[in-house]
């Protein structure tokens, strides 16, 4: 998990699952530009206190580029024109709620999945011994430098792979605590009164 | 797939470990300069591509989930669009790169087949940020991202040759798993 997953702490990842599932249908349910804009921020503020690095510029260029792609086909009111182009209430209202729809359901799913979510069956176990031979990769991470690439990866790999170890995949108990309903809970009574709003 | 045999059992631990690979390489990605700003070189491709020759098609199509399933979980972008970009743009690049490795045989490089699963993989994702995201105006920005998924698949494919040729990790691999 993340350094960081705070979340992980006090919320079980299936139920932290399901808990995401809710509010990104809480979210398609609610209309409108500013009041998805106050749900896509809650979603960033959860997305970073599960760990997750977001590049704030990137969903901003997005959103944007959105909006201007949006802005090629008039429609509504104008609100400016710039040489020939028209730059219509409608058209803009569109793009930007769009670019915004997008980035919440990237943020909402930043925070909801972990890699402690255990898929069933038998590829839910192939990805967990995927996972279990990641972590071995990774803690060899610092012995590889730019200018030895390949060697020190060729080094690696012929150490890790393939082994004659029987392996297991390190499953953790997490459950959710107390907080963690109470944290759930918050988001969907901020959820409610977002939509009360509107 | 014979799903009791031993060699069976073999494989899907390599297709474990090399999915563990496309994962890791994903994460050291940062140590290579970018040669254009915004492109990704696409490392996490690497393991499949040295792998084309080395594993049956079905056990391909495996580790090909087990990479974008394990990218979508470590992301945390499993529930979004982006899953759904990987997805297509992973498998029609796959998919290429195993037709067009079995059909150039000897005579196609891994540059060759590297550049034809890029430019798919970005053909792909272009025609569905047409449909899903931003509308048919964005044919425009089609040139640059293949433009930009030709440099990718050529770097990415220079790389694959260079480690398939000096690697002696995968020199083993291709004595315990080639096949017949």
């Amino acid at each position: 998990m993340p350094r960081n997953d705070y979340i992980s702490t006090i919320v079980k990842p299936g139920h932290r699952f399901v808990w995401g599932l809710l509010l990104l249908l809480s979210f398609l349910f609610i209309q409108g530009l500013l009041p998805r804009l106050a749900l896509v921020i809650l979603f960033a503020l959860l997305a970073r206190t599960a760990g997750k690095r977001i590049k704030f510029s990137y969903f901003i260029i997005l959103s944007s580029s959105i909006a201007l792609f949006n802005l090629l086909t008039p429609w509504g009111e104008v609100l400016y024109s710039l040489g020939g182009f028209d730059i219509t209430r409608g058209a803009l209202i569109a793009g930007l709620t769009k670019g915004i729809t997008i980035s919440g359901l990237v943020f909402v799913s930043l925070f909801s999945v972990s890699r402690d979510l255990q898929l069933p069956g038998r590829f839910g176990r192939l990805l967990g011994r995927s996972f279990y031979y990641f972590e071995s990769l990774y803690s060899h991470k610092r012995k590889i430098h730019r200018r030895s690439f390949f060697s020190d990866i060729d080094g690696i790999l012929l150490d890790l792979f393939p082994s004659d170890h029987e392996h297991d995949s390190g499953t953790r108990f997490l459950k959710t605590t107390p907080l963690g309903v109470m944290v759930i809970l918050l988001s969907f009574g901020i959820t409610g009164a977002i939509a009360l709003w509107m | 797939m014979d799903l009791h045999s031993d060699l069976h059992k073999r494989r899907i631990d390599l297709v474990a470990f090399l999915g563990a690979l496309c994962l890791f390489l994903s994460t050291v990605e940062y140590l290579f300069p970018k040669p254009i700003p915004f492109m990704r070189l696409g490392l996490a491709n690497l393991p499949i591509l040295v792998s084309l020759k080395l594993l049956p098609f079905p056990y391909l199509m495996l580790l090909t989930l087990v990479k974008v399933a394990g990218q979508g979980l470590i992301n945390g972008t499993l529930a979004s669009y982006v899953f759904i970009f990987s997805v297509a743009g992973s498998y029609s690049s796959v998919l290429v790169m195993y037709a067009v490795s079995r059909t150039g045989g000897r005579f196609l490089s891994l540059v060759g087949v590297s550049l034809a699963g890029s430019m798919t993989s970005n053909a792909v994702q272009v025609l569905l940020s047409i449909y899903f995201i931003f509308g048919k105006n964005a044919v425009m920005i089609a040139p640059l991202f293949l433009g930009i998924g030709t440099v990718s698949g050529l770097l990415i494919g220079l790389i694959a040759e260079g480690f398939v040729e000096h690697s002696r990790w995968h020199a083993n691999l291709r004595r315990l798993y080639a096949q017949e």
